[in-house]
């Protein structure tokens, strides 16, 4: 019973360590997180993400769009433009009263079509995130007059 | 966060960012500058059409005036305000007072410190490419009362001349009525693919509490740079995540236009709002080759006190409604593509429903959202403007009709009046 249970506490341990490894929340979730910035410090709702295209890859310069209100009831709309960086990856950080699920999000890329968008919203801990993944299919484009 | 917002919202709205010039031009300066227009209209005339509100006789003053701005001399092909001077130029302790036109172009990221510098992926609205350019008397008038300068500014706020109307303030030396400053607003065009352009049309695009950005507009046409789009070819192109079936195709013959160099594509990609606006656009930064085509441009001139205001936007039916209304037929081809609304006064002539003048630009003034008065479609050139002062302060939210002198900080006491020019107050150097 006691190698057992030494066993299974090996397998416990490494079932811990591979969901820590293959949990993107745990270990990508804060895309580009740079603690030593100010910024990344201050309260707000953190939105993280990535984009691919139809073989997998990351993609850079695709325009991620976040328009929401101050507050649910708040007078004041705005609409935020961010792009992937180098590696297909972007984060930002919203206010603390806006309300994930009335977030209007965009995803586009010119020569390309959204195929999927994913919004998957984390409220559990001291710091909610919203990790937002999309996937463009490359549609080309048109050529000039010959 | 909204204050934030709001400051965020600085460096995309008004004239001029930074980068260098250190002595005024010269007669040896080797740039030929055709830089005065010169409107047939009176001051007093102006005056008089400024409290008369009569917009058919203003729209007719404002087209002669784009019509100078449009125009050609013997022998020079390029129009006036190709041999400008860039915001690179106007505000900076030193730098290549040489450096002319968009083909210039050059801009700091540095602010004064009210605007927050943009992050290199993230803005606050929509990124716009646009760049402001001074006539030689504009230009000279900053540099020779040094007002690119933070500390001239804080002299003048306390031993400037007082303001004629906010008489609690001080204000800057009166510009010249020879000087013209213009912010053009520029799309990018791919040098071997079709490129889509958005097309605002004011029926089809309401109000929205965001603004109304241009990735918001609900049609767009193909533009190729081969300059062999014939105008009625259609073809299917894609913008913002859609795809739009049967657009018109034109060549950017109907723009006015310059193509990219090297230089330039370089000077482009490092500009956090320019690489922005190219990556909506092309989906990559800008490259030498590839074209960039004039789509809007706010234009005032110093021709009476507080300025006349002429906006103008290309069109692919620039011949139909009200904006194109009075456009004279003798305009060249290209510039015949642009629509146009005119301010002579924040207030005059009133709209249908009693409100305010409305003189706003798709581009660059719609995508600013409703701050409680309404969005940029609701917004007047010189509503906003009139505000122009230092400190530096918040332009948005959009506000409406006569300054509100009470309520408004813009107008509190011991401020520098900078000529209706935020460029002044926003981008002055220390």
């Amino acid at each position: 019973v006691r190698v057992l249970g030494k066993h299974l506490a090996q397998a416990c341990a490494i079932l811990f360590a591979l969901s820590i490894l293959l949990c993107p929340r745990a270990t990508l979730a804060q895309y580009g997180y740079d603690p030593s910035n100010a910024d990344e410090q201050k309260p707000g709702i953190r939105y993280f993400g990535l984009v691919k295209d139809e073989h997998g890859a990351l993609l850079p310069d695709v325009s991620i769009v976040l328009e929401y209100r101050d507050s649910a009831d708040g007078p004041y709309t705005f609409a935020v433009h961010l792009f992937t960086d180098k590696d297909g990856r972007f984060h930002t950080t919203l206010p603390l009263d806006t309300v994930p699920s009335t977030v209007a999000t965009k995803c586009f890329k010119a020569g390309y079509k959204l195929v999927q968008i994913t919004k998957r919203p984390d409220t559990i801990g001291p710091r909610a995130t919203v990790e937002l993944n999309c996937v463009l299919h490359s549609i080309g484009g048109t050529p000039t007059s010959p | 966060v909204i204050d934030r917002h709001i400051a965020n919202g600085f460096t995309s709205c008004l004239i001029g960012s930074l980068l260098a010039v250190a002595s005024l031009p010269t007669s040896a300066d080797p740039v030929t500058v055709r830089s005065i227009l010169v409107a047939s209209d009176s001051t007093s005339t102006l005056a008089q059409l400024r409290s008369s509100g009569d917009l058919d006789l203003q729209r007719r003053h404002a087209w002669k005036v784009l019509n100078e701005l449009a125009s050609t001399s013997v022998g020079n092909e390029s129009t006036a305000f190709e041999s400008w001077y860039g915001e690179g130029a106007v505000f900076s302790a030193s730098g290549d007072p040489n450096t002319r036109g968009i083909g210039g172009f050059a801009r700091s990221s540095g602010d004064n410190g009210v605007v927050t510098a943009h992050d290199r992926f993230a803005f606050q609205g929509v990124p716009v490419l646009s760049y402001t350019l001074y006539n030689d008397a504009a230009y000279t008038h900053i540099r020779a009362n040094q007002l690119y300068k933070v500390a001239q500014l804080d002299r003048l706020r306390i031993s400037g001349r007082q303001d004629e109307e906010i008489t609690v303030d001080r204000a800057i030396p009166e510009f010249p009525a020879q000087a013209v400053v213009l912010k053009t607003a520029w799309w990018p065009v791919a040098a071997q693919r079709v490129t889509a352009l958005p097309i605002w049309d004011p029926a089809e695009n309401p109000n929205r509490r965001a603004g109304n950005d241009y990735t918001t507009w609900q049609r767009v046409v193909a533009i190729d740079s081969s300059n062999r789009g014939s105008k009625g070819a259609v073809t299917s192109i894609d913008f913002a995540g859609q795809v739009y079936r049967r657009v018109p195709r034109f060549g950017v013959e109907s723009f006015f236009h310059v193509e990219v160099d090297a230089k330039l594509a370089k000077q482009l990609s490092e500009d956090p709002e320019a690489r922005a606006a190219s990556t909506i656009a092309l989906g990559r930064a800008i490259r030498p080759g590839d074209i960039l085509i004039l789509v809007a441009a706010n234009l005032a001139t110093k021709e009476i006190l507080n300025w006349v205001w002429v906006t103008f936007w290309w069109h692919d039916h620039a011949n139909r409604g009200s904006f194109a209304a009075q456009r004279p037929s003798n305009l060249r081809a290209e510039w015949r593509h642009y629509l146009m609304q005119v301010a002579f006064d924040s207030d005059k002539p009133l709209e249908p429903d009693g409100q305010p003048h409305v003189c706003f630009n798709p581009w660059l003034e719609g995508r600013f959202p409703d701050g409680g008065h309404g969005g940029g479609m609701v917004s007047n050139c010189l509503a906003c403007h009139q505000r122009a002062s230092y400190p530096p302060i918040n332009f948005l939210p959009v506000t409406r009709g006569p300054p509100d002198r009470a309520g408004d900080p813009a107008y509190a006491p011991s401020r520098l009046r900078t000529g209706f020019l935020w460029s002044i107050a926003l981008h002055a150097v220390p």
